[in-house]
């Protein structure tokens, strides 16, 4: 596709000289960000209960209150993960293993800062991406088929191994237990039920979102019933909201590789901000200068997986606007809103409505400083909710959960689900097991399991498919780079070492 | 604590929304007041999207609101209940797909089309025979001669073991003489992505979900298996023109609880009637990749007939097993 002079990319901005356009997406950041950041209202949820209210405006209007929403609501999981170790949304994930450290040494503010900045950095950085490369990227996307979602898949649970503090066979054992919960359900090549033990709500397996809020929420819920002495709240200081200058030039390399690996995973159809922000943080793990430290609470572990999941967003937007394929479920439902506008996304988008295009490019770049600005404004009122003694927060949360959870498929089903996770979550804390593998494997199992088998079904058997295809031997290599690396670098020195005395 | 009372409110405001409310039924013009329309799926499916156009048709027609409510869940099981057991006063109706039909093959609690009464059905989706643009196979019959010499190889994307484009494929499989190697993918979307990157060969999945790659020649259409010919590819020939004797796909229509006044029905069936010829409403439809096709309740009543009896006799004669699409 040849090149759009930059006067095509200005085509939407006289849609701009009408202040609604600033105060939707202003509101849909707003209401975004809340939505995000309350565990079980997840940014799915919130685009589809708000995408009704949008059909009766304009597409420009619409579309800039509703990719408000998605930026919003993607970096608004994270206050919660920071703040309450309860993630906000999956993506938000990797952010509780630092973020909550941090806020629990009383650094909630700088935490949601740094938050801030990445998300900011890697939204802007997905949405240059978006305009210049966007049907280039596209294409890379096209070439991957069910061998690569293998390499992708695998190198998000090689990251098991890594984000495990302390003990990497407790967080191998919790991976295995996330995997078994994943295979509960449809298989989904032969449609052969497994595991559903004659209930039907086992059909679709069990959802991730009620299980990931019963093992943080109500689990956290129960520690603190159960620990005797009275925690006291820490103190949180408020001084340090705007990242200084230092901490930016720390951060800054592991925010561009972070986006970049953001937009690409973003671009995958299937894959999205969850996977992105976890590979994000496996590669900080391994490449990181501090990546010693990462788990302890720094900044480079939220600044990761944050650049990451919101350099997702633009990236999801890719497939969207260029093919007509949604990169995850957020952009499907967007993808409805604009059909109900009387607009195709596809390939023939870009040359038909190019002023809607670009005015999607402006809203979401008006987005991500919308984002930025509520974002650090809003960190000091985040940080001082932690003040707020937790027997009233955490339950208030958990309702939400429990409401969110319902709302997923309507049924109380999930309801339990949330429950019964909450007690296993609980004796898993007590016996030092981490939550996060468990998660991870319950998101990612399916995906390998179901491409594993679709591949081996495209080759007809033949298992070399997975080291013929390049970009799945690159994967490959990376796996085991990744698993191996330290090992062989050991024995590697030794032998070198060795022969050198000799 | 302010941002999350605002947000509280607002919950509150949309909660009213969905309330019921209690209205003594006047024996005035029909309608007189809101009407529900229950769609079974999520905002922004395919349901979705043809239907609110309508639904806002419908209010334009009678000066009363028709509120889309979108009540998903169990592939369309929730909602379909949910009609199912509403108040027959004709202020409810509800839409209405091929997998309610199916979903006594699937799902142990299921709604059943003999249930509620038939409206009209709006839409015809049907399924299709589609190659990838550099694909070798230029007619149908290239690709049905490669099949037969080949058995087994040609790789065939679908929505699922068992869902709608797997039953699709099953199908045309038996009727044209041919066996070809089924592969699921978790949905239409990345079915039809396959197609796209070359990962497969063919499919069979419905015209709205690959005319986009069809008019940016990305895909190539070898054939459709509806009726007659669609109106917006009217070179692309039928399955039965070329000796297959295959309709098959899904369709949309309006329903109402059982037992609803047939005199209100007539009068929403009518109206209905009149708004898909409305040019405007048309073009959207057809622009969005759909094919308009009303039938008046007594016609529809005829499309499920051969719905039912395709799935028996794929169930009975083929032993396909059937899942949630």
């Amino acid at each position: 596709m040849e090149l759009f002079s930059m006067n095509l990319y200005l085509s939407g901005l006289s849609h701009f000289a009408n202040p609604f356009m600033f105060l939707s997406s202003f509101l849909g950041v707003l209401i975004g960000i809340i939505f995000g950041a309350l565990p079980g209202l997840t940014a799915t949820m919130t685009i589809a209960v708000f995408i009704p209210f949008t059909f009766g405006m304009s597409p420009y209007i619409s579309f800039a209150f509703l990719l408000g929403l998605y930026s919003g609501a993607v970096y608004g999981g994270s206050i919660s993960a920071i703040l309450i170790n309860i993630p906000g949304t999956p993506s938000a994930i990797a952010t509780s293993l630092d973020g909550y450290p941090m806020s629990k040494a009383g650094r909630a503010g700088e935490a949601i800062g740094i938050s801030t900045i990445s998300s900011t950095i890697g939204g802007f950085l997905s949405v240059f991406v978006l305009m210049f490369a966007a049907p280039a990227i596209a294409s890379v996307a096209l070439k991957f088929s069910a061998e690569e979602y293998v390499g992708i898949t695998l190198i998000g649970l090689s990251v098991i191994a890594i984000i495990s503090p302390g003990s990497t066979i407790k967080g191998l054992i919790a991976g295995v237990i996330g995997l078994i919960i994943g295979i509960v359900g449809l298989d989904p090549i032969t449609g052969f039920p497994r595991f559903i033990f004659g209930h039907a709500e086992l059909l679709e397996g069990i959802d991730s979102i009620p299980v990931m809020i019963g093992m943080y929420g109500l689990s956290e819920m129960l520690v603190q019933i159960s620990s005797a002495e009275y925690k006291v709240t820490v103190e949180q200081k408020l001084t340090k909201i705007v990242p200084p200058w230092k901490d930016i030039k720390r951060i800054f390399g592991t925010v561009i590789r972070s986006s970049f690996i953001g937009v690409l995973i973003g671009a995958l159809p299937a894959a999205g901000g969850s996977i992105a922000s976890l590979v994000a943080y496996g590669q900080e793990k391994r490449l990181g200068k501090n990546r010693d430290l990462l788990g302890t609470g720094i900044i480079e572990g939220i600044a990761a997986p944050e650049a990451a999941n919101n350099a997702s967003t633009g990236g999801a937007l890719i497939p969207m606007l260029t093919l007509g394929i949604p990169g995850d479920a957020m952009t499907a439902v967007l993808m409805g809103g604009l059909i109900i506008q009387g607009l195709r996304p596809g390939p023939l988008l870009f040359q038909q409505q190019m002023p809607f295009v670009s005015s999607i490019f402006i809203s979401l770049l008006l987005s991500v400083v919308f984002m930025c600005i509520l974002g650090l404004l809003g960190a000091r009122l985040y940080a001082k909710l932690i003040s707020f003694p937790k027997k009233f927060l955490i339950p208030a949360i958990l309702v939400f959960g429990l409401v969110g959870s319902y709302a997923i498929s309507n049924s109380l089903f999930d309801i339990w689900v949330l429950i019964v996770s909450g007690i296993i979550g609980f004796v898993f804390r007590k016996i030092g097991l981490p939550i996060a593998p468990i998660i991870l494997g319950m998101i990612l199992g399916p995906l390998f399991e179901s491409n594993f088998r679709r591949a081996l079904m495209l080759s007809e058997g033949n298992w070399a498919t997975f080291v013929q295809r390049p970009i799945s031997l690159a994967f490959i290599i990376i796996v085991i780079l990744v698993l191996a690396g330290p090992t062989l670098l050991k024995s590697f020195k030794k032998t070198f070492i060795h022969s050198k005395g000799v | 604590m302010k941002r999350i009372l605002v947000f509280m409110v607002i919950l509150m405001l949309s909660l009213s929304v969905f309330a019921n409310g209690v209205q003594e039924d006047t024996a005035e013009a029909y309608p007189s007041r809101t009407v529900r329309v229950i769609i079974p799926w999520s905002v922004g499916g395919m349901t979705d999207v043809l239907t609110r156009p309508i639904a806002s048709n419908l209010e334009k027609q009678f000066g009363v609101p028709f509120v889309v409510e979108n009540k998903p869940g169990g592939g369309g099981v929730v909602g379909s209940l949910e009609i199912e057991k509403s108040t027959n006063d004709g202020y409810v109706i509800g839409t209405t797909s091929m997998s309610t039909v199916s979903a006594k093959y699937v799902s142990p609690v299921y709604p059943d089309i003999h249930n509620v009464d038939l409206i009209s059905q709006v839409i015809t989706i049907p399924a299709t025979v589609t190659v990838n643009a550099d694909s070798p196979f230029m007619t149908l019959q290239d690709l049905i001669d490669y099949a037969k010499a080949n058995p087994g190889k040609l790789k065939n994307s679908n929505s699922g073991t068992g869902a709608s484009a797997h039953i699709y494929a099953s199908y045309f499989e038996a009727m044209a003489g041919i066996k070809v190697n089924h592969i699921p993918y978790p949905g239409y979307a990345e079915a039809v992505t396959a197609l796209l990157g070359g990962h497969v060969d063919m499919t069979n999945i419905p015209l709205p979900d690959l005319s986009a790659y069809v008019d940016s020649g990305k895909l190539r259409l070898l054939a459709i298996a509806s009726a007659e010919r669609h109106p917006a590819y009217p070179d692309v020939p039928t399955l039965k023109e070329l000796g297959i004797d295959v309709v098959m796909g899904n369709y949309s229509g309006f329903v109402a609880p059982k037992g609803t006044d047939p005199e209100k029905i007539k009068i929403i069936d009518d109206a209905i009637g009149k708004a898909m010829q409305d040019p405007t409403l048309r073009k959207f439809l057809i622009d969005a990749g759909y094919q308009p096709l009303y039938l008046d309740h007594t016609q529809f009543a005829n499309v499920i007939t051969d719905a039912e009896n395709q799935l028996e006799y794929l169930v009975n004669e083929l032993g396909v097993e059937f899942v949630d699409d």
